[in-house]
């Protein structure tokens, strides 16, 4: 449990925020954290302790999310319910403009689909580079690239999109 | 390659930083229930996997059966198969609670009802674990109808579960006990299939098995099948030495039973061989020779479902075939890399037709012998005869026409994916 233990320590935060990143639901970020250190506690023996961690627990991450998301969509097919609502009001800590920024990009994060999401996080945020992400998420470098490209433009657009939202509020507020 | 970004850079900036550290209390709390599954013997999270509750019943039902006539003829010097149990590892480097004793008529635990509140998703997760570890205890013992039981409540109560590997332990143990022919095949093909399962140890060791790569021979004094193939095709690709015959007999002994593992070379243009013949629930290793990487996958999309192959030297995982036919390899970066796999049931008799159109069996037993005829894109032939009285086969065969091949998602070659 030692090398459990130590990768928890030191990575918990890492995973969190990349569960957050990768769309989980709020109400579902500590299970899935919880999920993603008893895989690893599986499959520890099986890693190659030459290669970077984090890349690997993204990759578990991203599985995790993927399969959770289906199991609720099949779910929501099920029931015939509305998709879930994840609340993304700030909290009382989230008020700081750094803050806001990261909600601002974690929404834009959110339009884009699973597949480009992973390899855009992965090279954009955590500096990987997209030969290891793309071994790490199982495809082609060429995949992985041109899903980049793709998801810099989506993201770019998102984000202008929501820069020009906001501003559109404030001058609606401050109108006369 | 991709130019960095310096829009991108900014907009990022606060994104960019360490995580903060967790809270001390959620980091605690998340640690103490982690250490509870690792000591519970909890496997991952697994994906959604339909139910398949109509396969459980049956194995169920397979497996009530080889109990009850094996009940029936049981002789005091043919004991049913006893493998002992191999120990459970379990961590318990932290400190209370004591680890979870799971008998097996106890298939789950139901740790909400006994505190009285709602289940958690926690309660579920754990419960489910235990679940499916009583079911791996039962395996592990050779005892085939509480896990039979406990597998069927088990998806009766987590259908969301994946217990293939489980399913197939129990498929395999049921042919052991009830001294099935199909024994071998059914281990060997689990193996490959699951090379780490804990239940291995469980598993008997199929026995009379033959020296991989080597088929076994044929019946001393068998016959001689022949005859010539007038074949055409559209597919330029596919030239009459690619046809396959194959002869499947009534006499299945001396078959061989042991699956055996092909190599196939991806190198830069071309596989090495470019057709293998292998008999069904054999397997394929892929080894890449190429500096390049490539993504290697057969036409159906299912029987070899994409399988990357990054660097030089790289080698698959043993991809099992288990259903006849002709299956063409594909590269998902390379057009015009081609290979074709050809599964037969029986690897004793098989052999390519010549230039010319002839072919000829050896070593075939005396009796009716079906003979097939099988060309690359699926086209085949049928004839029954009887082996050591048949004429020449004399036949024709028109290729069927040839698939538009694409890449793995569906996109066309030379388009660059999006």
């Amino acid at each position: 449990m030692t090398g459990l233990e130590s990768l928890y320590r030191e990575h918990l935060g890492y995973v969190l925020q990349s569960l957050r990143r990768l769309g989980a639901p709020a109400h579902r970020v500590e299970d899935l954290a919880h999920d993603v250190f008893v895989t690893v506690h599986r499959r520890l023996a099986d890693f190659d302790t030459s290669r970077p961690v984090r890349p690997w627990l993204f990759g578990i991450a991203h599985g995790l999310v993927a399969n959770e998301r289906a199991l609720a969509s099949s779910k929501r097919a099920e029931a015939g319910s509305p998709s879930e609502q994840v609340d993304d009001a700030p909290g009382p800590e989230e008020h700081s403009e750094r803050a806001a920024a990261q909600r601002l990009i974690r929404r834009a994060l959110e339009e884009l689909d699973d597949e480009k999401r992973a390899v855009f996080i992965m090279h954009e945020l955590d500096q990987v580079p997209v030969s290891e992400a793309a071994a790490v998420l199982g495809l082609l470098t060429d995949t992985a690239w041109s899903r980049l490209k793709a998801a810099r433009k989506q993201f770019k657009d998102a984000m202008t999109r929501q820069l020009g939202s906001m501003e559109g509020g404030l001058h609606a507020r401050t109108r006369p | 390659m991709l130019e960095r970004d310096p829009e991108l850079d900014a907009m990022l900036a606060p994104e960019r930083q360490e995580p903060p550290m967790p809270p001390a209390a959620l980091n605690e709390r998340l640690w103490r229930r982690i250490s509870d599954s690792v000591r519970a013997g909890a496997g991952p999270a697994r994906g959604p996997v339909g139910p398949a509750l109509l396969i459980i019943t049956g194995l169920l039902g397979v497996a009530v059966g080889a109990w009850a006539v094996s009940s029936f003829r049981a002789q005091p010097d043919v004991p049913a198969p006893t493998v002992e149990a191999p120990k459970v590892e379990r961590v318990v480097d932290a400190g209370p609670p004591p680890p979870q004793t799971i008998s097996d008529e106890t298939t789950t635990s139901p740790r909400a009802a006994e505190a009285g509140a709602r289940p958690t998703d926690e309660d579920r997760f754990l419960d489910r674990e235990s679940s499916r570890l009583g079911v791996r205890e039962a395996l592990k013992k050779n005892q085939l109808l509480q896990a039979g039981a406990a597998l069927a409540k088990h998806e009766a109560d987590y259908p969301e579960d994946d217990v293939r590997e489980e399913r197939e332990a129990l498929l395999v143990l049921t042919a052991a006990f009830s001294q099935s022919t199909a024994l071998p095949r059914a281990a060997a093909a689990f193996r490959a299939r699951y090379p780490d399962s804990g239940l291995l140890l469980a598993l008997p060791t199929p026995q009379n098995e033959a020296s991989p790569g080597r088929p076994v021979a044929p019946r001393d004094g068998g016959c001689t099948v022949n005859g010539r193939l007038g074949f055409s095709t559209n597919d330029p690709t596919v030239h009459v030495s690619d046809v396959v015959v194959y002869a499947v007999t009534a006499a299945r002994s001396g078959m061989r039973t042991s699956p055996v593992n092909h190599q196939v070379v991806v190198e830069p243009r071309e596989f090495t061989p470019k057709r293998s013949i292998i008999q069904r629930l054999d397997s394929v290793t892929l080894e890449l020779k190429d500096r390049r990487e490539h993504g290697v996958f057969t036409s159906d999309r299912s029987t070899l479902r994409l399988r990357l192959l990054p660097r030089r030297n790289t080698t698959s995982e043993p991809v099992v075939f288990d259903t006849f036919g002709s299956f063409r390899l594909q590269c998902d970066v390379h057009a015009n890399e081609r290979g074709f796999v050809v599964v037969v049931p029986d690897a004793r008799f098989v052999t390519s037709v010549a230039d010319d159109g002839a072919w000829q069996l050896d070593g075939v037993p005396p009796g009716k012998v079906k003979v097939s005829i099988l060309e690359p894109n699926g086209a085949r032939f049928d004839v029954v005869v009887n082996a050591c009285s048949s004429a020449p086969i004399d036949s024709t065969l028109e290729g069927n026409e040839p698939p538009v091949l694409t890449r793995f998602n569906g996109s066309p070659y030379g388009e660059y994916q999006q």
